[in-house]
């Protein structure tokens, strides 16, 4: 079986149902330790994990100080941060009206990070109208 | 017409204890039995005792109320009392429920509470009215509110709290006739002729932004906008000026509470220890999604909101004349305020008729009535009117 290429793995991250193992086999495809997905709280503005994600994430300073520069933040974000508490590591985080990709260690090709982020627009839109929805339930 | 017997006790013997109400009940009321009695008990006493005397003291067996954190009426208070509200009335119908296993199935639990409302069958009086206490220990507070709402069609205005064990939140029991019962919640139904008053009210304002509920088990909050719920609790404490003690941190967190945004109020939740993957247990379960602040207060707001709650439930009643109170008041109000909490009981008593109240330190207040904060609250005051 062929290998799923990157911009069908980012679709797939459009499955809130398959978006945790979707996620898996994106980091896996991009040669990183993880990838991680924020999406703008639509009444706070503090960017929150997708839903379908884990939820809670155990972060040191550094960390805290990335997420809230990717707030301000339009494009590419790079640091070393520390996460998990304890572990640091590269993060480069892709970010697009309210929309964070956030690549955890590891060196990703520069062409594959460039397809994810000409689909970027497309997965912030969907992330977005998510968002509202699952929130509004709430 | 109704008579009332506002009634305290520091006597440690749970038998004695319940003959000196009996006693304290039957001389008020010149020799008659009671239709009804609300009692609070600290947790030092033996219950089945305690409403054994004072039952058959009372003449009654229609007998509603909880352990409880602090115990009080308007001309006394302390902690390990047992305070009492006896009624005999013309004008006002009592009747006892009980409903088991809270943990196990809390709608079972509700319905089966309210099953024994002879206001549900037939409309003997015109208002329609119920105490509520319950073992907020075993959880499912909120919901079982909710689900009394519904069994009893929204026609019932509920007030009450979550019995308490003296601040040792190991273990606290209802009272339902000469049962101490855990795990369960007991109901005292009031059919009146005249409308019973309740009001609401805390003085907490926001401190800090809002902050959204990303992951919640119950009453344990794991994070806000991802982070471990107790990081919030720090970057406040650091912004602020206090000290958090993650040891020891309920001196922090008895200032320093949430609130959960719902309309243009909040909904208070008291946080009570931190694990150790900085989730932050609080005294009542917090919504998935809901935005949350820290909120701060002071010992001249927790008056105003006990002035203001005793307002709400006398014009509740429509200018008639008010008859004997029924007073709730979070456990962690009278730890953060110490001896300024008789300034709020001072308070009510000034606004109240002379029939007095009767009331205690509770695990969360309940509260539902038209116009009202409705549901189940920590850190807030509730006064409950009833007619004269």
């Amino acid at each position: 079986m062929a290998q799923a290429s990157t911009i069908e793995l980012v679709v797939a991250l459009s499955d809130r149902a398959g978006r945790a193992s979707a996620i898996q086999a994106l980091a896996s495809s991009l040669g990183v330790e993880a990838v991680l997905l924020f999406a703008r709280d639509p009444v706070l503005g503090a960017l929150i994990p997708a839903p379908g994600l884990p939820q809670t994430l155990r972060g040191g300073a550094t960390w805290r100080a990335f997420l809230s520069g990717c707030m301000i933040t339009s494009g590419r974000c790079a640091a070393t941060v520390e996460l998990p508490k304890g572990r640091v590591r590269p993060a480069l985080a892709l970010v697009h009206e309210g929309t964070a990709v956030v690549l955890l260690g590891g060196t990703p090709a520069e062409r594959e990070v460039a397809q994810v982020e000409r689909l970027l627009p497309l997965l912030a839109a969907m992330l977005s109208a998510e968002q509202h929805a699952v929130l509004a339930h709430a | 017409m109704t008579e009332s017997v506002t009634t305290i006790t520091s006597a440690a013997d749970s038998a004695e204890a319940g003959a000196e109400l009996g006693r304290a009940v039957r001389k008020g009321l010149n020799g008659a039995a009671a239709d009804a009695v609300i009692v609070f008990a600290s947790a030092k006493h033996d219950y089945e005792k305690l409403l054994w005397g004072l039952a058959e003291g009372a003449g009654t067996d229609v007998i509603v109320g909880s352990s409880s954190a602090g115990e009080f009426t308007h001309s006394s208070r302390g902690e390990g009392y047992v305070s009492a509200l006896a009624l005999r009335s013309s004008s006002m119908q009592f009747s006892v429920g009980l409903g088991r296993g809270l943990t196990r199935d809390s709608v079972a639990a509700a319905r089966e509470a309210v099953s024994t409302f002879k206001g549900l069958t037939g409309r003997p009086m015109p208002y329609r009215s119920a105490l509520i206490m319950t073992d907020a220990l075993a959880g499912h507070t909120e919901a079982l509110v909710e689900e009394m709402t519904i069994a009893t069609g929204g026609n019932y205005r509920f007030f009450g709290g979550g019995a308490g064990d003296d601040g040792l939140f190991q273990k606290t029991h209802v009272f339902a006739g000469r049962q101490p019962v855990s795990d369960a919640v007991a109901a005292l139904e009031i059919l009146s002729m005249q409308p019973v008053g309740v009001g609401v009210s805390h003085g907490w304002v926001p401190a800090g932004e809002g902050m959204r509920v990303t992951e919640v088990e119950g009453s344990r909050l794991v994070s806000l906008n991802g982070a471990p719920a107790v990081e919030a609790f720090e970057a406040h404490a650091e912004a602020t000026g206090q000290t958090l003690d993650l040891a020891s941190p309920l001196p922090f967190f008895l200032h320093n509470i949430l609130g959960i945004e719902s309309g243009d109020s909040y909904r208070l939740r008291v946080p009570l220890g931190v694990d150790g993957e900085g989730a932050v247990a609080c005294a009542a379960a917090i919504p998935h999604g809901a935005i949350v602040r820290i909120m701060k207060t002071t010992e001249a707001s927790a008056v105003l909101a006990a002035e203001q709650a005793t307002r709400s439930a006398l014009e509740a009643l429509g200018g008639r004349k008010p008859g004997p109170a029924l007073v709730f008041d979070c456990v962690a109000t009278r730890l953060r305020t110490g001896r300024a909490f008789d300034n709020e009981l001072k308070a009510c008593a000034d606004l109240l008729g002379p029939a007095g109240f009767v009331g205690c330190n509770t695990y969360g207040q309940i509260a539902r009535a038209e116009g009202q904060f409705g549901g189940f609250h920590n850190c807030t005051a509730v006064v409950c009117v009833l007619p004269e």
